[in-house]
Order: C-alpha cells, then structure tokens, then sequence
C-alpha cells in the first residue's frame, strides 16, 4: 500500500493544481512584501519623527496590529466588514489587505530600529557637509540602515510566507487548500496520501522561503561593515 | 594675516530649557586667523561652534558672515556649509563608502561639482595628508588618526573660507594626535581661517593668534597665547591652566 500515497502526486491535474496553489501563495506573498517593504520604510521614517501626534498614531497602529492574532484580522477584514459596512470583499482583496497593515506594522518597526541604530554623530557630521534632509536620509542614512535591516526583514518577510496559509479560512484556495481538497478526494483509494501531499507542500514552502535566506546571507556577506 | 573682518558673532545666546549654555558671546574672526577656544568641559566652547553653522539654532544675537547675517532661520544650511566646515571629535566618517566617496560626495551632490574634477582634489588632498594608499579603503580599515585626517579632507574639499575644528583629537590615541594637527598646522600655513577647540595646550600655544577662555558660557578673558599661557589676566584662566601642570604635585 505504500507506493499509493506518492502516486496520487503524479495523478490526474493534481501537481499542477498544487503549483497553482503555490502561485497563489506567491502571488499574495510577493504582493504584500513589496508593499510592506514600501509603506514600512515611510511608516519607520514617520516613527522616528518625534512629533507627538505621529508618534501616538503609528503607536496605536503598531500595537492593535501586533496584538491581534493575523486570523482575527482576517475575519475582521473578511466577515466584518461585510457585515458592519456592508462591503463585499474578496477572500484575496481582504488577505492582501489584511497582510499589508500586518507587514507595514511589523516593517515599520524594523526600519525605525534600524533608523536610530545609526549614530547621531552619522546625521550631524552629514548636516555640517551642506546636505539637505533628503540627500541625507538618501546618500548617508538609509544606505547603512538597510544594511542592519536586512536580517530581520528577511525573517519578517518569509514569516509573512507562512502566514499566508492562514488565508484558506477565509475560503482562498492557495497551496495548502489545493492540498486538502487532493488529500480528500483520494480518501479511499489512498489513505496515506496526506503525508505525500504534506510533504509535498513542505518542500515547496521551503523552496519559496529558502531562496530569500540565501540572499540576505549574500547581501550580508557583500555589506559586511 | 589681511585686516579684512570675516566672521563677526554679535550677543550670540543659546539656552537649552532652562539652562543657558552661551550668554552673550562677541567675537570678532579676521581673515587668516587662527582662534583656539578653550576652557572647561561644560563651558559652551563646543556649542558655540555648533552655533556657527546652525548645527543648533541660536536664541539670541547673530552671526555675519563677510557682513552678511548667516544665522537667519531662512537661511539654507547647504549655503552656510559654502563657507564654514566643520570637523568633530568623533570623526564619523560614512562606514558604507569608501574613503574617496566619502571626502566626494557631498561636493558632488551638494555644490554640484564634476566627478573627475572632485576626484582628482580628492587625491591630491590625500597625497597631502600622506594617505594616497587609502583610496579604496573603508573606514572600517583605518586607524583613528588616517579617519581624523580624512574627515578633515571630506570638509576641506568643499573649500570653505572658515573651519571649525570641536576636539579633533579628544578621541584618538595619543600617538595618532600629532599626525591631525600636522594638518591644522598645515593650513595655518596656507593661511586657513580657524576657530579650535581644543585641549592640546602646547598645539593652542603654537597655533593660535588669539587664544578665547570660556567659562560658564562666557568670554572670560581674550589674549595673545604668549601672555595667556605665562602669565593669564584672570584667576580662573589661571586656576584651569593650573589643573594642566604637574609640577606642584609631590608624590614621593
């Protein structure tokens, strides 16, 4: 009975349908971590503004986000607002959202860290040289803040990879939902085919995540400061 | 030395809260001219450099520049910068460039310079200051005194008329402090206005024309360096410059 479960892989659509899933992963992955990478980065800079109604906005945004289980603000995004405000959502519209104000959230945070790790001494001695506050943050500040962001957005980025498989409860097929419903289908005729498909995903999941490791190790190794 | 006026400080204040760091500060800076400002930690001396090009804002008086005011809210710090540079303690050298990114870079993209032109002053200032080997080199290679002397080139090549020197050499190794002020004394040579803070005070001796002591935000006493160092005007010039020798002191 062993090799039956491997075949149900091979069967039919069913790989295909698998990589589609995966591509629906990617799609919302990608899509959220551009615009997470774009809005943090303003959303850092605002941060580290010390202006006391900026400061107390992106507080309360930071830690609603970060208290809120993702799936929560999924639902809310999700069934919520259909049912407070009577706006009809997508399953993919509201995960896309949702992943964003959960990615600018977390990538906020991460660029001001990296923002006021830089020493003080770096703006001032940048300032004495003529520079404007744009040239400055473009030529001096943020150049060396990435450098110290790269690690943790990185790890941000594929947890938000993981996370997307949260997205099958609000009814968006992606890689994990393709999975159970080929696990399912083959019930009788393969029983142990969860454990192929599983794994399956497994190994795909990390070839998606593996990639953006290597990279931040390499990028790493070239900025060594 | 010409006798023309360069940089004239009138009345100049600066409080931080509710502490006043500089309470009335005049000075008048010819052209050529070297200042050695000093005193006790606390006393105002760096502030008030950093007031010199808006590095603070000032709450009081003005500063001209060739009798034009500079310390306005109006004015651009890209135009002060011009004419006034500035080197600190702590070097702060851009770890991400290399040595000559970092000494042309904001005469590229600030005084809108050309590369090869920038480039090629880059390195004979290098050359000059004895570090033609260092081009390509990140800060992270080089020792304090080579960052010191780098820093410095990073503000001379902008060309300014004044430089602004806060304790260049507070944070270097005694054995690497010679090598910076052989650059100081290099431009005094060519003729470099300067106004330096300093704690070196046999370098403030050799280096200065007038030497300025402050104390709690205050000109306490202006002197010529000879008569300074020998024979100070005022008993807390004397007390501070006492607290620099060892002679009295009998340990055995």
């Amino acid at each position: 009975m062993q090799d039956l479960g491997i075949r149900v892989l091979f069967e039919g659509e069913n790989g295909i349908r698998l990589l589609l899933g995966l591509l629906v992963t990617i799609k919302l992955s990608v899509i959220t971590i551009i615009a997470s990478c774009i809005l943090g980065t303003i959303m850092g800079m605002l941060m580290t503004l010390r202006h006391p109604a900026v400061h107390f906005i992106t507080r309360i945004y930071l830690e609603f986000i970060r208290i809120m289980p993702q799936l929560v603000l999924l639902f809310i995004a999700y069934f919520g607002l259909t049912r407070a405000a009577g706006i009809n959502l997508s399953g993919f519209t509201a995960a896309v959202i949702v992943f964003i104000l959960w990615g600018t959230a977390e990538m906020g945070d991460l660029v001001r860290s990296a923002l006021i790790s830089i020493p003080r001494n770096q703006y001032e001695s940048g300032a004495a040289l003529g520079f404007s506050k744009i040239q400055l943050y473009r030529f001096i500040i943020l150049p060396q803040a990435l450098r110290r962001l790269i690690p943790p957005a990185m790890n941000l980025a594929t947890r938000m990879i993981m996370t997307t498989s949260l997205v099958v409860l609000i009814g968006v097929v992606e890689m994990l939902k393709v999975g159970q419903q080929i696990i399912e289908a083959n019930r009788y005729t393969a029983p142990t085919a969860a454990l192929w498909i599983y794994g399956a995903i497994f190994f795909l999941y990390f070839f998606s995540c593996w990639p953006l490791t290597l990279a931040a190790n390499c990028l790493e190794k070239r900025w060594k400061e | 030395m010409e006798n023309k006026t360069l940089l004239r400080i009138e009345h100049l204040k600066k409080t931080f809260g509710d502490h006043t760091i500089l309470k009335d500060i005049s000075m008048e800076v010819k052209k050529g001219e070297v200042i050695v400002i000093i005193g006790p930690s606390g006393c105002g001396k760096s502030t008030f450099l950093r007031c010199l090009n808006h590095l603070e804002t000032i709450d009081g008086g003005a500063v001209y520049f060739k009798d034009e005011c500079i310390s306005g809210k109006n004015i651009s710090r890209a135009v002060i910068c011009q004419h006034i540079g500035m080197v600190f303690q702590s070097y702060d050298l851009f770890n991400h460039l290399t040595v000559i990114d970092n000494i042309t870079l904001a005469a590229i993209q600030v005084q809108h310079r050309k590369k090869a032109e920038v480039e090629q002053a880059a390195r004979r200032l290098l050359a000059r200051v004895g570090l033609a080997d260092k081009e390509t080199a990140y800060p992270r290679q080089l020792s304090g005194g080579q960052k010191q002397r780098i820093a410095m080139i990073r503000a001379l090549i902008l060309n300014p008329e004044v430089m602004l020197f806060d304790e260049v050499t507070a944070s270097l190794d005694p054995e690497m402090v010679r090598e910076v002020l052989d650059v100081i004394i290099g431009l005094t040579r060519q003729g470099m206005t300067m106004l330096i803070v300093t704690h070196e005070m046999s370098f403030a001796r050799a280096v200065a024309d007038r030497i300025f002591f402050f104390d709690d935000g205050q000109i306490i006493e202006e002197n010529v360096p000879e008569r300074f160092f020998d024979k100070p005007g005022t008993e807390r010039a004397g007390q501070f410059l006492n607290s620099f020798k060892f002679n009295s002191v009998k340990v055995k």
